[in-house]
């Protein structure tokens, strides 16, 4: 039931987008209009099929119970905690500065999820950070926001 | 002219910065190759910002030469340690794991090296040969056919894709719906950007496929428990095969080199498709069919040959129509994008320098491949053991700042993460990726050439139906939806039930 669960949250969101661009479509020029009306439309009915899919072979496994292979369980916290630090990661870039905000995500990462020892997660941080900076600042010429460290690298 | 022009590519491909680009490309792809969980596809998108610097013919070739690479590299992790390094070398693994486990390693790299290499090479030579005829017909397309190949295109990428039908469909309807956010090409009316001016020139395309292909990477990478997978860690035979041992397995390469070449022109199948497909035509094939399984190098070259074999097969469609034959290639013409060249049939002509190096490049990546595959073969196996929390956190951070290079806006940084959210919940519903990025691809091309015909018509939609090559090609794309519906399924079934009770 779970799947149908999911399944009908995309569908809803699907849904929604299309419903937006049906709506604003509809209210332009016929000319810009007219392909995102039809696509709406068209994810209006691929969505409704992809539910009714969902139901069918939720039914269908229901019957069948088909056996679980034998994986390690899904971490949800750890996935919504990661995807918190990366949020936090990519808001404090413009403020503190890249530099000082990967080698800190970098570092927060490796030691929640628990990858690698301090000294070789503190090492690998700065290390790989070294590599986009000579990369990116100093090969590419990429104007990356040095924050509170630009009078030291600007 | 296409003479000429194939002449200019292969001058184009040996001056010093092409050939530095492609051997360092095929470096690269054979590392990345190699780790498990770093696709070929997210190596290309995390490296397309790269290319910025890059003209766009060396660009474009070292991110060919990644894809080649890489189709190799994926071999190394199946043999070693029983993990496909990439999900084209899946087959790889059955046959590749019990030799080396017999102790040689060396001899299951070896087959893999120069299956690779002849998969490689036949592509390369096709590549070579149809897409500039294919190209050339389709110079001949005004906007009535343009629209019905793009039509064509999304519902087979939509149709074929991995997983339901339905859903494929519904990831690209979802792509082109996306790609008329902006300002309207004819018009000039800003359509859906919620008054947001970052979103007036459309959804950056390069941003959208390194969050749709990376982010949900990282995360599947963390999201279970890594099982300590068992290892070979060293082999001492030798990665350059004898003749002898060529000669013999040298037909299942060709046949598995073909089969892979025409599943790569078919968009929206690529070598994860083919290996299985040569995997089990090298069996059905075999006398000795028992000993698959068990480290036979039949089962090895096969589908080595075949993924390699994709990368030019993919290619064709995409050079000569614009289409992608793969994600892979989706990517490789977003780069060509972010160059200012846009994808369809004028890549054959107006920018024939960067095409025909491009082109070459493929072949020039096969023999580098080669050589630095039995050179680099052995240090390619301490990258297997890097872990993937390490990985996982390298590739946020190769993300944001590869989607920060593309603008230096950080708008488009969350709109990476966000297209990268959007990403794994399709990858945990089964939703393929790779409909939606060709939808964002193709959807300018669709909305242009739909204004186009209908200006053209007076609004009638039957233009599309009185212009034969358009009505061909919208009776190909129907016949590639119906096949796709359960009704077709079971009248399928229904007709060789019937054949077989007669």
């Amino acid at each position: 039931m779970g799947s149908v669960l999911h399944h009908a949250l995309f569908a809803a969101f699907a849904c929604a987008i299309a419903g937006y661009f049906f709506v604003a479509g509809n209210s332009m020029p016929a000319s810009a209009g007219r392909l995102p009306v039809l696509l709406s439309v068209l994810v209006f009915i691929l969505s409704g099929a992809m539910m009714v899919k969902a139901v069918r072979s939720s039914r269908q496994n229901s019957e069948q119970e088909a056996p679980e292979a034998a994986r390690p369980p899904l971490q949800v916290t750890r996935v919504a905690a990661y995807v918190a630090l990366i949020v936090a990661y990519i808001y404090c870039i413009p403020r503190l500065g890249y530099f000082i905000a990967t080698p800190l995500f970098m570092l927060l990462s490796y030691l929640y999820l628990r990858a690698l020892g301090i000294g070789r997660s503190l090492l690998i941080s700065v290390g790989f950070s070294l590599f986009i900076y000579l990369l990116f600042v100093r090969f590419l010429k990429l104007p990356i926001p040095m924050g509170l460290l630009e009078p030291f690298l600007g | 002219m296409i003479f000429d022009n194939i002449l200019l590519g292969l001058t184009n491909v040996f001056a010093p910065l092409n050939l530095a680009a492609v051997a360092f490309g095929t470096g690269l792809g054979l590392l990345v190759g190699a780790m498990p969980g770093l696709s070929a596809t997210m190596a290309i998108a995390l490296l397309v910002p790269v290319t910025f610097v890059m003209r766009p013919e060396t660009g474009i070739s070292m991110l060919a030469a990644i894809y080649m690479g890489a189709m190799y590299g994926g071999s190394i992790a199946a043999i070693l340690i029983r993990t496909p390094g990439t999900p084209a070398a899946a087959a790889t693994v059955l046959d590749g794991y019990p030799m080396a486990q017999r102790g040689e390693a060396g001899r299951a790299l070896g087959i893999s090296l120069t299956a690779s290499f002849v998969g490689g090479v036949m592509s390369s030579v096709v590549l070579l040969t149809v897409a500039p005829m294919l190209g050339w017909v389709a110079l001949m397309f005004g906007p009535v056919e343009l629209f019905a190949v793009a039509v064509l295109g999304m519902t087979i990428i939509g149709s074929l894709s991995q997983g339901s039908a339905i859903k494929g469909l519904l990831a690209g309807a979802v792509g082109l719906l996306l790609s008329t956010v902006g300002m309207d090409p004819i018009t000039g009316i800003p359509r859906f950007t919620l008054g947001n001016i970052n979103l007036f020139s459309g959804i950056p395309f390069t941003v959208a496929l390194i969050g749709l292909f990376s982010i949900p990477q990282a995360l599947r990478l963390i999201e279970r428990d890594e099982v300590e997978a068992e290892r070979i860690n060293s082999f001492s035979d030798r990665i350059l095969r004898p003749w002898s041992e060529i000669r013999e397995l040298l037909p299942t390469m060709v046949r598995a080199g073909l089969i892979g070449i025409f599943v790569g022109i078919i968009p929206g199948t690529g070598g994860d498709t083919a290996c299985w497909f040569a995997y089990n035509e090298a069996k059905r094939a075999s006398d000795d069919k028992a000993s698959f399984g068990q480290g036979n190098p039949h089962g090895i070259a096969a589908p080595e040959a075949s993924n390699n074999a994709v990368v030019g097969g993919a290619l064709v469609p995409t050079i000569s129509l614009g289409i992608p034959g793969s994600s892979a290639t989706a990517i490789l013409l977003g780069g060509l994008m972010i160059h200012g060249i846009m994808p369809g049939p004028t890549l054959m002509t107006e920018y024939a320098g960067v095409t025909y190096t491009l082109l070459w490049a493929v072949l020039l990546s096969t023999i580098f491949m080669f050589v630095e595959g039995v050179i680099f073969t052995k240090a390619c196996i301490f990258v297997t053991a890097i872990r993937n929390k390490t990985l996982s956190v390298a590739i946020v951070v190769l993300c944001v700042v590869g989607a920060f290079a593309i603008n230096n806006s950080f708008f488009e940084v969350g709109l990476m993460f966000a297209f990268g959210i959007l990403g794994y919940f399709m990858d945990k519903l089964s939703i393929p990726v790779a409909p939606l990025v060709v939808g964002l691809i193709l959807g300018g091309m669709l909305d242009v050439s739909l204004h186009q015909s209908l200006l053209m018509s007076q609004g009638s939609w039957m233009i599309f139906l009185k212009n034969p090559i358009s009505a061909a090609l919208l009776a190909l794309a129907l016949f590639s939806l119906i096949q796709s519906t359960p009704m077709y399924e079971r009248w399928k079934r229904e007709r060789k039930a019937r054949k077989e009770a007669r």
